[in-house]
């Protein structure tokens, strides 16, 4: 996990963003520069005034952290005196989160595929016609008579 | 014959029970020796918690059906 916060433009940024496993981010432009490029992105929306539902990036491989720091609502990002809802979210925590997020949504993106990569497989269903034993087989198996090869009726 | 499957069928299913019932296959793998034996369909199934395989069927068996969407 490295910080690169003020050491790129935005242009850099993204394309740092696009190569990384997962970016944690506040709830920031860089984030939405993340999320928008595709990485998995955990957006930390760290006060209670902030609005993940209305202001969180779209799509489907963004996680937002929520505060359990209790300031007061009435502390907007402007006017906080201190954020020690941020000095308190723990190095190690975030870490952790971003290593799982980036675990969950690298697995899912793997996991997709198109409809089309679905029709390849060519599923039939048949009648089983008859069954012999297999006894050369490792696991107890059947052999099954049915007319399911393609071409076969 | 025609086609087979592997990992332990025979825990759920007979032989004879299996006759006449309808299962879901994938048939356009290329063909594989198993077992001595030339596999050209994959029957597919998920394990029971157990390890035995639970067949994959039409829940109302009918004719022939054409491919899965």
């Amino acid at each position: 996990m490295i910080s690169v916060a003020g050491a790129t433009t935005i242009g850099a940024f993204a394309a740092l963003a696009e190569t990384a496993r997962a970016v944690v981010a506040m709830d920031s432009g860089p984030m939405h520069v993340a999320a928008a490029v595709g990485a998995p992105t955990v957006g930390i929306f760290a006060l209670q005034s902030d609005e993940p539902d209305r202001w969180a990036p779209n799509g489907p491989r963004v996680a937002v952290v929520r505060p359990t720091y209790p300031c007061p609502p009435g502390h907007r990002k402007e006017t906080c005196p201190d954020f020690a809802c941020v000095r308190g979210a723990r190095r190690r925590a975030r870490a952790g989160g971003a290593r799982r997020t980036a675990r969950r949504y690298r697995r899912n993106a793997d996991a997709l595929i198109a409809y089309d990569d679905f029709l390849r497989v060519d599923v039939r269903a048949g009648t089983i016609l008859a069954v012999e034993p297999l006894p050369k087989a490792r696991k107890p198996a059947y052999a099954l008579a049915h007319r399911l090869r393609r071409g076969a009726g | 014959m025609n086609g087979a499957r592997r990992p332990q069928i025979t825990g759920r299913y007979a032989a004879a029970d299996l006759i006449g019932t309808q299962v879901c296959a994938v048939v356009n793998f290329p063909p594989k020796r198993i077992a001595g034996f030339e596999s050209e369909v994959l029957v597919l199934g998920m394990d029971d918690d157990a390890g035995n395989v639970v067949l994959v069927r039409p829940t109302f068996p009918g004719p022939q059906r054409p491919a899965l969407y």
